[in-house]
């Protein structure tokens, strides 16, 4: 996996939405059972783990990591997060 | 950048602490066996720093103390932090290593890493190394560079790291081995015994103890989340009431309660701790700069007093830092509140640090801020100092996070990055940015900003006067390596006539180019000032290193005016002088020792020679420029010719030649020019004909870059028998031209040959009359093999000449020279042996002092020398490497 992705990720506790930011913007639901779940589309696995580092950093504990089936109108276009283009 | 000095501190707790004796009495006291690495790898807010502050506080051990933060996964950053944290706990460590970081153009991190282990080693007692969230760095190189330090640590050291993730480094390797210590998070939950003491003996809580276990439970034990409930309910009147609600909620606990503990605060203290959470590191001035108060040291000495999370950074209760976590939590909420505020806070704190000389936090604020013209400012500023401290890690990354717009309108960053492209050899790229920096100079409207600090401010600004010098000087070098003598020599002369008087090092680059240029017209005296003046200009510009090289240069030139005597003394004078500079050997000192070997072999000092090319062997690669590598192979090859060993010549010549890189120095003495003529004194003389015909040689037609190719060439007619008429005609052109030209060495060349060509149409008297002035040229400067290198018929004529300069060169032939030893036993001195033999055994650097009578200092100076020679970096590679040339 290379590409974009849609990503759920499931870890203990609610947390708030103001986390969303700090974790690629990802979509913050919480679960009946004490657990939120985030998703969204991720760039890459580069960003996929900027986000796992940033629950790491808060010290959120992980409890699974999956990846959404995807529907087209999920991916990203070509020109999201372009790599930054001056070729230096 | 923390605050200067604090990464390198064990963190002040002025709070009481937990007694966590569970978990201290596991590890290493310093009186028994220390393992390599002890690992503390746990979520954040563990208490992972405090339980190493904890054990390290209660053991004699000595403790280098560094907290990494980002930056510190620029390799060099790191080094250099390492270094220093070392020297804070041992204050006669690690000089030298400074100076290899602070001297080398590219020092390695092996050769600093080995220099402090030396160090290290010689200390007394046990060592600890502590790195303070080491999960910060994400760089191969540092990992690499840890990798090399755990694997060869003197063994009383230690390493000891906290980390949020456990490293990239061989940790089943250690564990297998017992070497490695872990604390991990199981470890580290708080039991409810523990927390029984912090929340009720610590806080005076007086929970009931089945709260007490509740808390244990809905925290996990998790140190943070605990010191959050504890000041929760300290703040609150229901404290059993706040731990039920607590302990029924879903909620994440950080974001309950830092909530509960947000509510428990004045407004005025709330607004302070959401600002201030965008900043690193905390003092009053700065909160104030962007609180737009003036009461933030009265804050952060009553937060401290509160317990709210704020780490001491110092003992004047100037500097403070928010917990991680909790600043994590702060900085969620305030950016909530929506971006421009956010930008507004960073854009003060970068005019804060600006004002207050600390450049790189100057410019995260500001580009964390979204400013990306105040950003651009800053880098500007910036630019010189990270240069010279060589952090071209944090400048790529800096550069890559502004708009490519923004640069190309900034003169000074693109020219950064036309160095960048420089420093990697691409030369299209950095013809491309050459032009983005003049196209950006003449479309610049305004002055850079008269803001910042001063000297910041100077060295920008006086980068931008000699910008178009300095991009003069980057054309002509791209000219250079391109081949177009014309294209050199014209950029070298403008970027010349732009230059100040004080530009030195602009004047030295040109000037250098201009003498190269100069040296392959063939106009030697021109060349000879050009270049010295260079070479002067490249000194003063504080190069020691490449200004003493330079005199490899000045050397060939001077043999190519026919002055070997001129060449050994400007060899001998910067050896001397290369061997006062203190450190590590330069990395052109062993390109002087090459030379001058090569005038001693053709002075007929063959031992003397000998002797300067095993040390430039022992130096090793670090002490040779890689455009010189293939001289070693070129002087080894004269060596070998003025001992009769052809072959072996003709070997170390093919060596030369796989090492030759073109584009730096006239090829004036050309590698296959060399071969052909030591065939010819075999006789080979198939070989050498193939060699004139596969360079095209013209007897008739040529530059004076040809003339070894020429005079070659009339060797192997002298040779053949063949078209002497005009081996004669042609060699009194070249002593004629060469003559006028002040090119001495062909001269001299040009009427040996001539000297061949008569004798071999038997014509005796004018065979001895053109030796007669080819010794009356070279024998006074010192020319030796040039005659004896002709073999048997030069001796005959020699002899006939019966001269008092030919019987100088006769007695060089058979001067009584001292039989060659092997290389590996000349290296090692008797003493470096006898230290050697104890470096293999089991005992630490002040038992072999002790053992010799002699000082740690003098034991340290014997092992440089041996690794020097050796060319390794560690004791146990010396070994290693001993063990292999049967040395012990």
């Amino acid at each position: 996996m290379t590409g974009p992705a849609t990503y759920e990720i499931r870890v203990a506790g609610h947390l708030d939405d103001h986390w969303s930011d700090r974790l690629g913007g990802l979509a913050i639901t919480h679960n009946a059972d004490g657990t939120t779940t985030l998703t969204g589309p991720l760039a890459d696995q580069a960003e996929l783990y900027g986000v796992l580092a940033g629950l790491r950093d808060i010290g959120a504990a992980l409890r699974s990591v999956g990846l959404m089936p995807l529907a087209d109108a999920d991916v990203p276009g070509a020109s999201w997060r372009e790599e930054p283009g001056q070729g230096w | 950048m923390a605050v200067p000095g604090t990464k390198l501190r064990v963190p002040l707790s002025r709070r009481r602490l937990v007694d966590r004796s569970r978990l201290t009495d596991r590890l290493p006291t310093g009186r028994g066996p220390m393992p390599r690495l002890v690992l503390v790898a746990a979520p954040a807010g563990s208490g992972k720093t405090t339980l190493l502050t904890q054990w390290l506080a209660a053991g004699d051990v000595r403790t280098a103390w560094l907290s990494l933060d980002a930056a510190d996964a620029d390799l060099r950053r790191f080094l250099a932090d390492l270094v220093a944290s070392v020297s804070v706990a041992s204050p006669e460590v690690g000089a030298e290593a400074t100076a290899l970081l602070e001297d080398e153009r590219t020092a390695r991190a092996e050769d600093v890493l080995a220099s402090l282990f030396d160090e290290l080693d010689a200390l007394p007692g046990p060592t600890v190394i502590a790195l303070d969230d080491f999960h910060v760095i994400d760089g191969t190189e540092v990992h690499e560079a840890v990798t090399f330090l755990l694997d060869n640590l003197p063994p009383q050291v230690t390493v000891a790291m906290t980390t949020r993730a456990d490293p990239p480094l061989a940790l089943s390797r250690f564990r297998a081995r017992g070497e490695l210590l872990e604390v991990r998070a199981a470890d580290l939950r708080f039991t409810t015994a523990e927390a029984t003491t912090f929340l009720n003996d610590v806080m005076g809580l007086g929970l009931e103890s089945h709260h007490v276990a509740a808390l244990e439970r809905r925290t996990e034990g998790w140190a943070t989340g605990l010191q959050l409930a504890a000041l929760s309910a300290a703040g609150t009147v229901d404290p059993d009431g706040f731990v039920e609600a607590f302990a029924g909620s879903h909620r994440f606990v950080l974001d309950y309660l830092v909530d509960e503990v947000l509510a428990g605060q004045p407004a005025d203290v709330r607004s302070f701790l959401l600002d201030t959470s965008v900043l690193d590191d905390l003092c009053g001035p700065l909160c104030d700069a962007v609180t737009g108060r003036s009461d933030g040291q009265q804050l952060l000495e009553a937060l401290e007093r509160s317990n709210l999370f704020v780490v001491p950074l110092d003992d004047e209760r100037q500097w403070w830092r928010y917990h991680h976590l909790f600043a994590e939590a702060l900085v969620a909420r305030l950016a909530a509140g929506g971006t421009e505020h956010v930008g507004r806070l960073h854009h003060d704190a970068a005019d804060w640090y600006a004002e207050h000389d600390r450049l790189p936090d100057a410019v995260r604020h500001a580009l964390a801020g979204g400013d990306v013209d105040q950003a651009a400012d800053l880098v500007e500023l910036a630019v010189p100092g990270m240069r010279q401290r060589r952090e071209d890690r944090a400048m790529r990354e800096w550069l890559r996070a502004l708009p490519e717009d923004v640069v190309r309108h900034r003169p000074l960053l693109a020219m950064h990055l036309a160095w960048a492209r420089l420093s990697e050899g691409d030369l299209d790229g950095l013809d491309r940015w050459l032009d983005v920096a003049e196209a950006a100079l003449e479309s610049q409207e305004a002055p850079p900003p008269s803001t910042g600090p001063a000297t910041a401010r100077a060295a920008r600004d006086q980068d931008l006067a000699t910008l178009p010098a300095m991009v003069e000087v980057y054309r002509a070098t791209v000219a250079q390596a391109r081949g177009d003598v014309a294209g050199t020599t014209a950029h070298a002369s403008r970027a010349r006539d732009l230059a100040g008087p004080d530009d030195h090092f602009v004047l030295g680059a040109s000037s250098g180019y201009l003498g190269l240029a100069a040296w392959a017209a063939g106009d030697l005296a021109d060349a000879a000032d050009t270049f010295n003046e260079a070479a002067r200009h490249i000194r003063a510009a504080g190069n020691i290193a490449d200004g003493l090289g330079m005199t490899v240069v000045l050397a060939s030139i001077a043999l190519g005016r026919g002055r070997p005597d001129e060449a050994r003394s400007l060899l001998e004078h910067a050896l001397e002088t290369a061997e006062l500079t203190p450190g590590r050997p330069l990395s052109t000192t062993g390109d002087l020792h090459v030379a001058l070997a090569e005038v001693l072999v053709e002075q007929g000092s063959l031992a003397g020679a000998e002797s300067h090319l095993q040390t430039a062997v022992a130096l090793g690669e670090r002490a040779s420029l890689i455009e010189n590598r293939h001289r070693i192979h070129v002087a080894r090859a004269a060596l070998l010719r003025a001992r009769g060993d052809l072959d072996g010549a003709v070997a170390a010549l093919d060596q030369a030649q796989a090492l030759v890189l073109p584009g730096y120095f006239p090829d004036v003495r050309p590698v296959p020019a060399l071969r052909a003529r030591v065939r010819i004194a075999q006789g080979r003389l198939d070989d050498a004909r193939e060699w004139a015909s596969e360079h095209r040689v013209d007897l008739d037609h040529g530059t004076y870059l040809g003339e070894v190719d020429r005079l070659t060439l009339a060797r192997l007619l002298v040779a053949e028998a063949d078209r002497l008429d005009d081996v004669v005609a042609m060699t009194e052109r070249i002593a004629t031209d060469a003559g006028a030209a002040g090119r001495g060495g062909s001269v001299v060349d040009a009427h040996v040959v001539r000297a061949l060509a008569h004798r071999a149409m038997s014509d005796r008297d004018a065979a001895l009359a053109a030796l007669g002035k080819a010794l009356d040229r070279g024998v006074p400067p010192g020319y030796r093999r040039l005659y004896l290198d002709e073999g048997a018929a030069m001796v005959a004529l020699l002899e006939a000449h019966g001269g008092e300069s030919g019987a100088a060169v006769l007695a060089a032939a058979t001067r009584d020279e001292p039989a060659p030893r092997s290389p590996q036993t000349e290296v090692l001195s008797e003493r470096e042996v006898e230290v050697l033999r104890l470096l293999a055994t089991e005992l630490t650097g002040p038992e072999i002092a002790q053992r010799l009578y002699v000082s740690l200092n003098t034991l340290r100076t014997h092992t440089r020398h041996i690794f020097a020679k050796l060319d390794v970096n560690t004791r146990r590679a010396a070994v290693r490497r001993a063990a292999e040339r049967e040395l012990l």
